[in-house]
């Protein structure tokens, strides 16, 4: 992600390509985001007071995988019951 | 002063989301409901029970289309097959105004299935606008984009999100669908002030105005749509409504959905609001 870490400014297109891959990808361990996304979190997204860089993308990161596996689970049970 | 040209000069009251734990009851009872907003990936299909229902519920009820996948923010341009079905639905519903939210959420056909924030550059401004008119040409219907609750801001940044917004619906000719409830999360989680936001938005464009619940956290605030409305989230509707007039006005509840009576009595809160309104008045 060194792209981003000096001028110029990305594009819109590839601000979201960096952001869209490290929503999507897998969580690590304790369901909390892999550090391997810590470089791009740090380049595109600002800490607050609150929260780092890496803990901002990271809600993006879990709600995304944790609506997957719900509508998943929800698929499922859906296929269980009609097999019954 | 609810009816504009960015609601196809309609005139709305007090509606909310039409929901499937509620279809059996609606269907039944035949509740008074001013309108119901539908989600309208959820009736973009060819034939099955969800439009089935639909169609029951046009015969007795207005219903507007509120969408969750347009994303008007993508740097690439709308998908035209998604637009093709949707224009077919608007057909079906006779919907007056189609809304959908000022947020990214695909890249290169892969979908997070979420309403992900913009950076507020100039670049954006300019696609998103450009995004939207093409959307509104096609759908030869009123668009209206929506404010969404947001947890993370961007480096590249050059402007705020009320700044950006009011950049992008000019730029598009579009209408707002002011979702009050995302102005306060955002605030809270990127510590702002929510009056400035309401302030600062071009009443003569609010087309709609979304009022919902939202979940605390330690450290930031989730926007659920599982709870009643919070009192702050009522002074800012209160507010919108002085500047704005009486707005169709939609509350959204999706998960842990209580019973209909329940969720409607929610949403008829915001006639508290609305006896003050008169015809809008700038600030």
């Amino acid at each position: 992600m060194q792209m981003f870490t000096s001028q110029p400014k990305p594009t819109l297109g590839a601000l979201q390509g960096a952001m869209a891959r490290a929503v999507m990808h897998p969580l690590g361990a304790r369901e909390e985001m892999d550090l391997i996304n810590s470089e791009v979190a740090a380049a595109i997204i600002k800490p607050n007071g609150r929260l780092t860089s890496f803990e901002r993308l990271q809600i993006y990161n879990q709600q995304y995988w944790w609506r997957l596996l719900g509508a998943a689970a929800v698929a499922g049970g859906v296929a269980v019951l009609a097999a019954a | 002063m609810s009816a504009t040209r960015f609601n196809n000069n309609s005139d709305y009251g007090i509606g909310i989301g039409l929901r499937v734990p509620h279809y059996q009851h609606i269907l039944e009872k035949k509740p008074v409901v001013d309108w119901f907003e539908i989600i309208s990936e959820n009736y973009m299909v060819e034939s099955g029970r969800p439009l089935h229902v639909l169609d029951e519920i046009l015969e007795q009820y207005r219903v507007v289309q509120h969408g969750v996948s347009m994303y008007f923010g993508n740097a690439s341009r709308p998908n035209r097959a998604h637009l093709k079905k949707l224009k077919a639905l608007t057909r079906r519903t006779a919907t007056p105004w189609v809304s959908d939210h000022l947020c990214w959420g695909s890249v290169d056909g892969r979908y997070t299935h979420d309403l992900l924030p913009m950076p507020y550059t100039w670049e954006a401004v300019e696609i998103t606008a450009r995004n939207i008119r093409e959307v509104q040409d096609y759908l030869e219907l009123p668009i209206a984009v929506e404010n969404v609750s947001s947890y993370a801001e961007f480096h590249v940044s050059d402007m705020e999100e009320w700044e950006f917004l009011n950049e992008v619906v000019e730029r598009a000719e579009c209408g707002i669908l002011l979702d009050v409830n995302n102005i306060y999360v955002s605030s809270r989680n990127h510590g702002f002030n929510p009056m400035t936001y309401v302030n600062a938005v071009p009443p003569e464009r609010v087309a709609q105005i979304h009022v919902a619940g939202h979940t605390k956290f330690e450290r930031y605030l989730l926007d659920t749509h599982d709870h009643p409305v919070l009192d702050p989230v009522w002074k800012l509707y209160a507010r919108a409504i002085e500047r704005c007039g009486r707005v169709a006005t939609l509350l959204e509840w999706d998960d842990k959905i209580p019973s209909f009576e329940d969720v409607h009595r929610e949403a008829l809160k915001a006639n508290r609001f609305l006896p003050h309104a008169d015809v809008y008045v700038a600030a």
